[in-house]
């Protein structure tokens, strides 16, 4: 038995080595070739992936924060209408709580957007608009 | 710097990060697109377009397997596609079972000028391809089992008994050479 597994394990060294002398080389050139082929059709390739990803950014911090600002402001106007009545509901005081609620959210939403454009800047993809 | 780091590189838009891959790779899927393909034009060509699609695909790679591996597969649909070629069949004068197989060996002259490296080529190309290629990717990357069937798409089992087939047509094959050529070894 333990000849055997030695004969197998020469089989495999000798397989092995000679297996060695099969590795093949590639031409010299294929790398750049292939450089070239792949820098060529990026330089021609449209440059809309970063417009397409700014979008979907755009409305999905869009979606996030104005609907997370309406939840809130039913919240609020509900509780108003549940817990102190349709008078203190429909008073200005109550209405200024609204807009001063709506102002922070919609100013937040503005700092996201210079934020993103500054970064864009830096990143060097922005697109003027047309 | 890893792998991984460099796939992200590249998908950032560093094409040039790119080369590395290309660089560490180019030899073994050459060598697996010449097994398959059977010529230097065709393999180029394989090779080239395998890593094209690499590249255009790069973003579909997870980490789930060897970056080599999923190369590899790649180069070898690749050149399946591009030689149509059978990858478990014999040819009819190559077959194991023919009896002038010693004379399909070229002339004694060329045998005897011919250098080991020129005589393991020869007994590869004798073999099925499929077998050839089987021997390549167990013994000079030192896949294991599994990989290789992730490269092939055969299954484990299937590997296992097509490498056991592999090693005895190449041992027999060999042993014919070293009849004609005994200082071979």
């Amino acid at each position: 038995m333990n000849e055997k597994n030695n004969i197998v394990h020469d089989d495999e060294e000798f397989i092995r080595g000679m297996m060695q002398e099969a590795r093949m080389k590639a031409p010299e050139n294929l790398k750049y070739r292939i450089m070239h082929q792949i820098e060529t059709e990026n330089a021609l390739k449209p440059q809309q992936t970063p417009v397409r990803l700014s979008e979907r950014k755009v409305l999905k911090d869009f979606v996030g924060i104005f609907g997370l600002m309406y939840a809130v402001l039913a919240a609020l106007i509900g509780g108003a209408y549940l817990l102190k009545g349709k008078e203190f509901a429909l008073s200005s005081g109550f209405l200024w709580t609204v807009i001063l609620v709506a102002f922070v959210f919609s100013f937040f939403w503005l700092m996201t957007r210079v934020d993103e454009r500054l970064n864009d800047k830096r990143k060097g993809n922005h697109i003027p608009s047309k | 710097m890893n792998e991984n780091e460099r796939v992200q590189q590249v998908l950032s838009g560093k094409t040039s990060a790119f080369t590395y891959f290309v660089e560490t790779y180019q030899d073994m899927a050459f060598t697996i697109a010449h097994r398959v393909c059977g010529n230097v034009q065709d393999a180029e060509d394989v090779v080239q377009e395998s890593f094209v699609k690499v590249y255009r695909n790069l973003h579909t790679f997870r980490n789930e397997s060897k970056f080599s591996s999923w190369l590899y597969r790649i180069v070898y649909n690749t050149a399946i596609t591009h030689s149509k070629s059978k990858l478990w069949l014999y040819d009819q004068e190559t077959s194991l079972s023919n009896v002038q197989e010693i004379s399909d060996f070229d002339t004694e002259t060329q045998i005897i000028d011919s250098e080991r490296t020129e005589a393991v080529a020869n007994v590869l190309n004798k073999m099925s391809k499929g077998e050839a290629l089987l021997l390549t990717l167990y013994y000079l990357e030192d896949n294991p089992v599994k990989e290789i069937a992730q490269i092939t798409g055969l299954n484990e089992s299937n590997v296992k008994v097509k490498l056991f087939r592999a090693r005895q047509s190449f041992k027999e094959l060999y042993a014919r050479y070293e009849r004609v050529i005994p200082d071979l070894q």
